[in-house]
């Protein structure tokens, strides 16, 4: 039996984009920003209505491209990081939410963020600015994947389980067991290179299952060591290679994604994050950051960058003169800016504090890059800075509300591990 | 005239105290000991044994408890319990330091309120993390059936008892002020007579009321164990033990006081006040023991009860007199006598009569308004159906009365009258005597009296029966039902099911009562009715819109349903969400569910008003709204603590409030016309 749970305070603890006691993960992978959605429930609620912004009464498309939605406990705000100005706002319905992760699709028309309490996944229309569906998934739901065009794939951590959207009926359709002990916090990893495969991690499970992703089926299990305290977490993928990356304990597995096979072990682990031009990946360990050539079959170390601060959500921005990565630190309220072809940190700017739970285990601040900016959400001081990357400066702290924790950028953020949406 | 005058001023002056004291009663509550609460609560789920289990009563305080707890293993785990001597509402059971099972434990109780009834019931709690098992549960809830039988030999020797108090006010009263002052003009002989008549009839009151006494107090006394003189002797020790000792010595002391009488060694008239004075202080013990003095308040609830007995013995003792001592009295009389002496008697006794009406029915009004809160507790309780049969007889007996008072005294009056004028009477046409129209209303006299006695014992007989029940304000609390709902997917249904819920569901809303361990079922059903398994655990969400929520796995059972065991700790809106995954196909279905608090159910519920569907949140917040009213509808309706503070009134408890109130004016106003009336001499 559980105990019942205040809900306020849960939201308060966990929510915390910032500030997840969470095995570690939530978001600060490469392919994944932290965001929740809410809303009123039922796996047959039509928004058509009643929900929107306040000041679009009708559905007349208004659109989204380029503005970031910062998600708080009681709105959804609407962002031009051009302007550094919330433009529209969606409250309806919204009460003391706690966010997960948000999942744009590939073609920028919907976001699909989840909603811890109670177990949904809210759907966005990005041109109505809308919520236009809720949908009903499996308990515990942290992680999305869009694998296709045509589907979400939530992973229910209490589960093990990925609950399969439709992006068209915003219904579930199918339920696919990955865990081998139907629970545990779970990624996904695909990319268009392994077919109709993917490779899931758990935490509680000593190695990846392979996901068939059309007959939505565990049908392999690659098992790392034969133990039974130790399990998978992040993962990346480099296309140049073929060769896929699963941190596991304290060390990453490489296997070959052709084969299966186990083709390296580094001693090293952490949040794994390709650069969009697939050449590079940045592995975070510790106050550090160790880039990888993602070309090198034995995943050659190009160099260590020493952040300090706990650094977190590593993104990517192409400049006109060099590649940039930027981290938010997870233990002060600044963010570096990396050259990563000079392996230094050229800048750090004040990006607003977040939340820190006495006795959380593990701290995490999200963050999102595109259009130029990078975006990440200070939920104790209830901001979204706004960082001209190029400029290396943050241009504007966008007023949202306190708890402001998750963000997601309708455009190419750039910051999948293939450097696309997958 | 002069002695007719001071018997209207002192009915008078008494209707008006009395009506004074009825117009400041409040608006109350419970009766017996029902258990209101309990640490740990029912189904509440610890994480170990605790120290001691406390319970807490509504309604009557506790004389003696008799509670056991039993572990998972059957074993009783639990000492003596004990009477908080602070507040007798409140019994603790140490319990064993040697449990520790984890598991569900079962505390079974039976308690002797203060007003001499005997309740009865269990509940259970859960050690460790387990959930609890529905079997197990629901065996509980099946051990826990409401104890709404009445104990034939108490309610009987109630009946006995009160028949003989009625009488011993009765008989007395309307002997000294209404019979005796008329048959002074009598002859020797009919004199005699009645006295005689009068005296048998004490006699027997006097021999009811003992020996009901006894009988009631040895009835209670095995509520302790088996009759035996060690259980009489811990009777006694008991504040109702005590109020017993001296209801039998009061009833022996009367007893004796008629025998005495009877023999000549008490003058009538010292005889009948001291038999008065003694009926009164047996009543008063009667009265200081009574559902309402125990537990609505005791000097309120006394008073009222006391004024309901005098009444009672006003009206039902008095009238007797008339039927049993005056009636065949007169017979021997004079014939020129008799209709006069009849008159004349219910003349005196009409006004008595009227202030004892007065009472009965005013303070009826308001016992009525504290132990039958709804008018749905008429029907649906033996409580109130006793009550309906009582209040029907005691209507037409007022009928027969009214009949006697407004058609048959006058006619009486008015023969009287015309046969003193012409003095003779009419002969027959074959040569012998006419029965005259005055014998005719003489005759039907005799034969109404006769029946309103014999309506009115049954009245008292069934009063016996009522204050031996549990009132309807506490009574119905256990009925036990099963709400369900249907949604229906695909070409599927799901059923869920809830039991104990505080309502059968009419709508799609389940009304539930707040830390109630409930039985939640949900079976997904095909197209052939037959039960599909879930592919995928079925899970119950359950939110609450103060923001608890928390999300529990079912258990499949053995016919085909998956069931789980859980509280909902707050009243207020919540919403349920049944997942499953029946033949691989995902299932998600959300319930609005009303929580009210325990025994807080009421009628009326419109289950359609609100959250029939969710759309989208905008209509989310209309559906709250409409569950929010409807929890307003839900109120405790002042039976939770068995205390009076804060406790609304509900409509039908303001209607025979009013009704007490009227009859309390109508009645000082009937009995100032009669006194005028007496005043001017009547019907002379």
């Amino acid at each position: 039996m559980q105990t019942p749970i205040d809900r306020r305070r849960f939201v308060q603890v966990a929510t915390g984009s910032s500030v997840i006691a969470l095995a570690g993960c939530l978001g600060g992978n490469g392919d994944e920003q932290e965001v929740t959605g809410d809303d009123d429930h039922g796996d047959d609620h039509d928004h058509s209505d009643g929900h929107g912004d306040d000041d679009t009464d009708d559905s007349s498309p208004v659109g989204s491209d380029g503005f970031v939605y910062a998600f708080a406990p009681n709105t959804i705000a609407i962002i031009d990081p051009a302007e550094g100005e919330v433009v529209d706002e969606i409250t309806d319905g919204l009460s003391e939410e706690g966010w997960g992760d948000p999942r744009i699709t590939a073609d920028y028309s919907e976001i699909y963020v989840i909603r811890e309490s109670p177990s949904q996944v809210l759907v966005v229309d990005t041109e109505t600015r809308e919520i236009v569906s809720e949908v009903d998934v499996g308990p515990g739901p942290t992680h999305m994947y869009h694998p296709n065009d045509d589907e979400m794939w939530v992973h229910s951590d209490d589960e093990g389980t990925f609950y399969v959207i439709d992006t068209d009926s915003h219904e579930v359709t199918e339920i696919v067991e990955s865990g081998l002990e139907n629970e545990g916090h779970g990624k996904l990893l695909y990319h268009e290179d392994f077919g109709s495969r993917g490779y899931a991690t758990n935490v509680n499970d000593p190695g990846v299952p392979v996901i068939e992703l059309e007959n939505y089926e565990r049908s392999d299990f690659i098992e790392f060591d034969d133990v039974d305290d130790q399990g998978t977490h992040y993962k990346a993928y480099s296309p140049e290679t073929g060769l896929a990356y699963f941190e596991f304990g304290d060390e990453t597995v490489v296997v070959d994604s052709d084969s299966d096979e186990i083709v390296d072990r580094l001693d090293v682990s952490g949040g794994m994050y390709l650069s969009p031009d697939e050449q590079v990946m940045g592995l975070l360990d510790g106050d550090s950051i160790r880039f990888l050539d993602a070309t090198s079959e034995d995943s050659d170390e190009l160099g260590v960058v020493d952040v300090g601060e706990g650094p977190d959500a590593l993104r990517y921005h192409e400049g006109d003169d060099a590649l940039y990565a930027i981290t938010a630190h997870t233990m002060t309220d600044e963010a570096s800016i990396i050259d990563v072809e000079e392996l230094e940190a050229v800048e750090t700017v004040d990006i607003g504090d977040i939340e820190r739970p006495e006795g959380a285990h593990h701290l995490h601040r999200t963050g999102v890059a595109g259009g130029g900016y990078f975006v990440s959400p200070a939920d104790a001081d209830g901001t979204v800075p706004i960082v001209d990357v190029d400029a290396r400066e943050v241009v504007d702290h966008v007023e949202v509300e306190e708890g402001v924790d998750t963000v997601q950028y309708v455009g190419d953020s750039g910051v999948g591990y293939s450097g696309t949406l997958r | 005239m002069a002695r007719a005058r001071s018997l209207a001023a002192a009915a008078l002056v008494g209707l008006l105290v009395a009506s004074l004291a009825l117009a400041l009663v409040g608006t109350p509550v419970a009766a017996h000991a029902y258990l209101s609460e309990s640490d740990p609560a029912n189904g509440e789920q610890v994480d170990s044994p605790p120290d001691d289990v406390t319970l807490y009563f509504s309604g009557d305080g506790v004389v003696n408890a008799d509670v056991t707890v039993e572990d998972p293993n059957g074993e009783v785990v639990s000492a003596e319990p004990e009477i908080d001597p602070d507040d007798t509402q409140v019994v603790r059971v140490p319990i064993d330091d040697a449990a520790g099972d984890d598991g569900m434990y079962v505390v079974e109780w039976e308690v002797l309120a203060d007003d001499g009834h005997t309740t009865s019931g269990s509940f259970f709690f859960a050690v460790g993390d387990e959930p609890l098992d529905r079997d197990a549960v629901l065996e509980a809830y099946e051990d826990d059936e409401g104890d709404e039988t009445i104990p034939p030999v108490e309610a009987g020797a109630k009946a006995l008892l009160l028949v003989g108090v009625v009488g011993l006010l009765g008989i007395p009263a309307v002997a000294t002020l209404a019979v005796r002052p008329v048959f002074a003009r009598a002859d020797a002989t009919t004199r005699s007579r009645v006295d005689g008549r009068i005296g048998r009839l004490l006699a027997g009151a006097a021999g009811l009321t003992l020996v009901g006494a006894v009988v009631l107090g040895l009835a209670r006394t095995t509520a302790l164990g088996p009759l035996s003189l060690e259980t009489i002797s811990q009777f006694v020790e008991t504040p109702l033990g005590e109020a017993w000792i001296a209801q039998v010595a009061l009833a022996v002391g009367l007893t004796g006081l008629v025998a005495a009488a009877a023999r000549g060694l008490v003058a009538k008239r010292a005889s009948s006040v001291a038999a008065f004075a003694g009926a009164l202080a047996v009543a008063g013990t009667i009265a200081w023991t009574s559902h309402s003095a125990t537990a609505i308040d005791r000097f309120q609830g006394a008073a009222v009860d006391f004024a309901h007995l005098l009444g009672a013995g006003l009206w039902a003792g008095g009238l007797a007199v008339l039927a049993l001592g005056v009636v065949p009295a007169v017979r021997t009389a004079k014939p020129d006598d008799r209709a006069d002496l009849l008159a004349r008697t219910i003349e005196r006794f009409s006004l008595l009569a009227f202030v004892g009406v007065t009472l009965v029915v005013a303070s009826g009004f308001v016992l009525a308004s504290w132990h039958v809160p709804t008018a749905d507790g008429l029907t649906e309780t033996a409580y109130g159906l006793t009550l309906v049969a009582k209040l029907v007889l005691a209507t037409v007996a007022l009928g027969l009365g009214g009949l006697s008072r407004f058609v048959l005294l006058p006619r009486m009056a008015a023969d009287r009258r015309t046969e003193t004028a012409d003095g003779s009477r009419p002969a027959s046409t074959d040569g012998g005597v006419e029965r005259s129209s005055r014998g005719r209303s003489v005759s039907t006299f005799v034969r109404s009296v006769r029946l309103e006695v014999a309506l009115l014992v049954a009245v008292v007989v069934l009063s016996g029966v009522l204050t031996s029940a549990p009132t309807a304000a506490v009574a119905g609390g256990d009925d036990l039902v099963e709400s369900t709902i249907e949604y229906e997917y695909d070409d599927h249904v799901v059923e869920v099911t809830a039991f104990p819920a505080a309502d059968e569901t009419a709508g799609e809303t389940l009304l539930l009562e707040a830390d109630e361990p409930i039985v939640f079922e949900a079976t997904f059903l095909d197209d052939g009715g037959e039960a599909v398994a879930s592919d995928q655990p079925v899970r119950l969400l359950a939110s609450s819109d103060d923001g608890t929520e928390f999300e529990v796995e079912l258990e499949e059972t053995d016919d085909g349903a998956y069931a789980v065991v859980q509280p909902l700790a707050d009243d207020g809106i919540w919403e349920l969400r049944i997942t499953g995954a029946p033949e691989g196909s995902y299932v998600s279905e959300w319930i609005a569910a009303v929580v009210v608090p325990a025994d807080g159910h009421s009628e009326d519920h419109d289950h359609d008003d609100h959250a029939e569907d969710h759309d989208h949140a905008e209509d989310h917040v209309d559906d709250h709204d409409h569950a929010e009213d409807h929890v307003d509808d839900h109120e405790p309706e002042g039976h939770a603590d068995g205390h009076t503070d804060g406790v609304e009134a509900t409509g039908f408890q303001i209607l025979l409030q009013f009704g007490a109130v009227l009859t309390v004016i109508g009645g000082v106003i009937a009995v100032a016309l009669e006194s005028v009336r007496v005043r001017g001499g009547g019907f002379d």
